[in-house]
């Protein structure tokens, strides 16, 4: 630093001469004063400014998302130094906001996007100095918009949850998820990627009664542009004590060909199967279908045909049947 | 006619031995199922009161086959005394059925307890139907809804298999791997012929 000015510096801190630092705020009020009449000098004379207005797009189309576009505009205009200031540092600094149901929104055959041309903007531009002006430019003289569709669909939810109830008990039917399936709305790229969502994982352990739980989803994008029309759902896990019952029940014989028929051995079999102790008493044999087929090209020469379940209530869960294999003889 | 007696221990699987029998045109006689008849008998009904009293029938004189049964077969000297009710009677309607059939080359009288009740001396020839202990079980106990111990309350009415097998002229082994039909064919053709 100057050894003039530091001395300067060091006698207006530390000196006790009352008299010398007087002088010196006296000074520096005069030199203030003499700048702030400068500035206003020269704010009254002409000047070309560049002011950066940041845009903002309303009323964008409901189909669409906005993906990309200019999100400021530059522009030139030739006035008073002190309206270029005011438009610059206090009214000019609000977003601009673009009306895009307004606006003449063209589409670029090229590269498949739209554009607007910023002259579109210059009177509500103009609206927005009050002030002369002249020599005014927008730049970009276009303005680049690009647009996705915004596509919505149904999508299932898939409860994550491990379930392990006590000793003679299970979840009577499925798991209840309410709703069973969400809205999802978003860009078409990043919607189609989509096909279910997933609850959180949870374990339960020891159920012995029907639950209500609720449960948070795994929302696969963390992404503004993507709606989920619900963030969790409610799982109703349904829980009953089970017991276990045997049935005997005759084979049907089926075959391709209809010049045969075919005898079982046994015709009976057991079959043995779980049930809610309240669904019980539903259990009757006609509810059930057990039957052999019989193919004259694939089973020729078998000794046993393996026994199927061609009908079951669903209420019933089976457990075996017994035998699994029936003998059998073809009578033409 | 050749009077021919099929037998083996409970849960064996006789009854299904029997339907492929049939399924190859021969008469069975099935023992337990025709005896029931004579429980309706006034005479009958009278005497297995006398054994097993009163709740073995209901009050329309309908035998209770689940109790007598539970009854019978856990005091060997009562059960021995109800075979020698029903038995002969069964054995002597058995006689007549099988004399409706004469026209056959055979016929199968099918019952539990041929070489324990000594009525195989009856018989021209007798075949017995084997299965392992555990199948055996598994399927009474799914088919009559019995506990382990109720089986095993029967079984212990029966002679050994081993000592059936010294006695009978053909064995067949239903154990679930060794196909049924293919045997029972063998017997009858060896029977027929």
């Amino acid at each position: 630093m100057n050894p003039w000015l530091n001395n300067l510096i060091n006698r207006a801190k530390y000196s006790r001469d009352k008299n010398f630092r007087n002088h010196l705020y006296i000074f520096l009020i005069c030199c203030g004063i003499s700048l702030f009449i400068w500035f206003l000098i020269k704010m009254s004379d002409d000047y070309v400014g560049e002011i950066r207005i940041p845009l903002k797009y309303t009323n964008i189309p409901a189909d669409k998302l906005l993906t990309e576009a200019d999100d400021e505009i530059s522009i030139r205009l030739h006035a008073t130094g002190g309206d270029l200031f005011s438009a610059k540092f206090l009214s000019g600094r609000g977003t601009l906001d673009i009306n895009l149901s307004r606006m003449d929104l063209k589409k670029d055959r090229y590269f498949d996007n739209y554009y607007i041309l910023s002259s579109q903007l210059r009177n509500q531009l103009s609206q927005r100095f009050d002030f002369a002006f002249t020599g005014f430019s927008i730049s970009p003289d276009t303005l680049f918009l690009d647009f996705e569709e915004i596509i919505s669909k149904s999508i299932p939810v898939i409860h994550d949850l491990e379930i392990i109830c006590e000793p003679q008990y299970q979840i009577y039917d499925s798991v209840k998820i309410i709703p069973s399936s969400i809205m999802v709305s978003g860009p078409a790229s990043v919607i189609d990627t989509l096909s279910s969502i997933s609850t959180v994982g949870k374990t339960l352990q020891n159920l012995n009664k029907t639950i209500e739980i609720r449960l948070p989803l795994v929302l696969p994008f963390n992404d503004s542009k993507v709606k989920f029309s619900k963030t969790e759902v409610n799982a109703i896990i349904n829980i009953e004590a089970f017991t276990e019952s045997s049935i005997s029940l005759g084979v049907n014989s089926l075959s391709d060909d209809s010049g045969i028929s075919i005898q079982t051995f046994p015709e009976e079999v057991q079959l043995t199967y779980r049930v809610a102790i309240k669904d019980y008493q539903r259990v009757i044999p006609e509810m059930f279908t057990l039957s052999v087929t019989y193919d004259p090209e694939k089973d020729k020469g078998k000794n046993f045909l393996k026994v199927h379940i061609e009908q079951k209530p669903d209420f019933v869960r089976v457990s075996r049947i017994h035998p699994e294999k029936v003998e059998f003889i073809i009578r033409k | 006619m050749l009077k021919v007696a099929i037998t083996g221990n409970i849960g064996t699987g006789k009854t299904t031995v029997c339907k492929v029998f049939e399924s190859l045109g021969v008469n069975v006689y099935y023992a337990d199922k025709e005896a029931k008849k004579f429980y309706t008998y006034p005479e009958i009904i009278r005497s297995v009161k006398d054994l097993f009293g009163e709740s073995v029938f209901d009050a329309s004189s309908k035998l209770r086959a689940a109790v007598l049964a539970k009854l019978a077969f856990k005091d060997p000297e009562r059960l021995k005394a109800l075979n020698a009710i029903i038995h002969p009677l069964v054995l002597e309607d058995f006689l007549k059925w099988s004399d409706r059939h004469a026209a056959k080359p055979y016929a199968l009288y099918e019952s539990a307890l041929l070489f324990e009740s000594g009525f195989i001396r009856h018989f021209d020839l007798s075949i017995l139907v084997t299965a392992p202990a555990e199948l055996a079980l598994s399927r009474v106990m799914e088919r009559d809804k019995i506990s382990k111990a109720d089986f095993l309350s029967r079984s212990e009415n029966q002679l050994h298999e081993d000592e059936k097998k010294d006695r009978a002229d053909y064995i067949i082994r239903n154990d679930e791997s060794l196909a049924l039909i293919p045997q029972v064919i063998d017997i009858h053709n060896s029977i027929i012929s």
